[in-house]
């Protein structure tokens, strides 16, 4: 799944440990999740949504 | 998970096996008997339940999924080996050709072997498999 996390970040000028403190999930997560290479879960991208107050299909794109 | 709670579980285990060595050495405790071998079993498997209940709820959903997928993967391909193995010594009936350690041939240390086999080779599954699963999202 894509996503566009990595903008939304560096829009903020988060690093990756930025973003996952506030996510409270680790590092190595948020670069899986970055990267495509991991779908969260329903509640960890609502969480995420709600960081970007952004609608979940804002950030993330079936395909 | 909080480096407090991990220190903590840290220091109760550290005065657990402070305890242990204090009741062996002065006696109350028999390390070799059933009843102490029993009793330190049972607070191990206490202590270990409780550890990991808490390691667990500390891990993030990605480290879990590792986990899951480590177990499966990890575990089911180590049991195959294990399957092998046991069909190997059932066909042959041959266990000669087993590393037995410090050269011990009785039933008892046939046993011990296999049950340290068997965890060997799981450990070894899972962790390949739980490096897999990291190295391959990086």
């Amino acid at each position: 799944m894509k996503n566009r996390l990595k903008v939304l970040r560096a829009e903020r000028d988060w690093s990756q440990a930025d973003l996952a403190r506030r996510l409270e999930v680790s590092r190595q997560s948020v670069n899986a999740i970055e990267t495509g290479k991991y779908d969260p879960s329903l509640p960890l991208a609502f969480r995420i949504a709600r960081l970007f107050a952004l609608p979940i299909e804002a950030i993330f794109e079936d395909g | 998970m909080a480096a407090g709670r991990r220190g903590l579980i840290l220091s109760l285990a550290i005065m657990a096996g402070l305890m242990a060595v204090l009741l062996a050495s002065r006696g109350w405790v028999q390390a070799s008997g059933l009843w102490g071998v029993g009793m330190v079993e049972v607070v191990m498997v206490a202590a270990l339940l409780a550890s990991s209940w808490v390691w667990w709820r500390g891990l993030d959903e990605a480290a879990r999924e590792a986990h899951k997928f480590a177990w499966w993967w990890g575990g089911s391909a180590a049991l195959l080996v294990v399957g092998l193995l046991l069909i190997f010594v059932v066909k042959t009936r041959d266990v000669s050709r087993l590393p037995m350690p410090d050269g011990h041939t009785d039933a008892a240390a046939y046993v011990v072997a296999g049950a340290l086999g068997v965890m060997l080779l799981e450990v070894v599954g899972y962790g390949l498999a739980w490096l897999g699963w990291w190295m391959h999202r990086r």
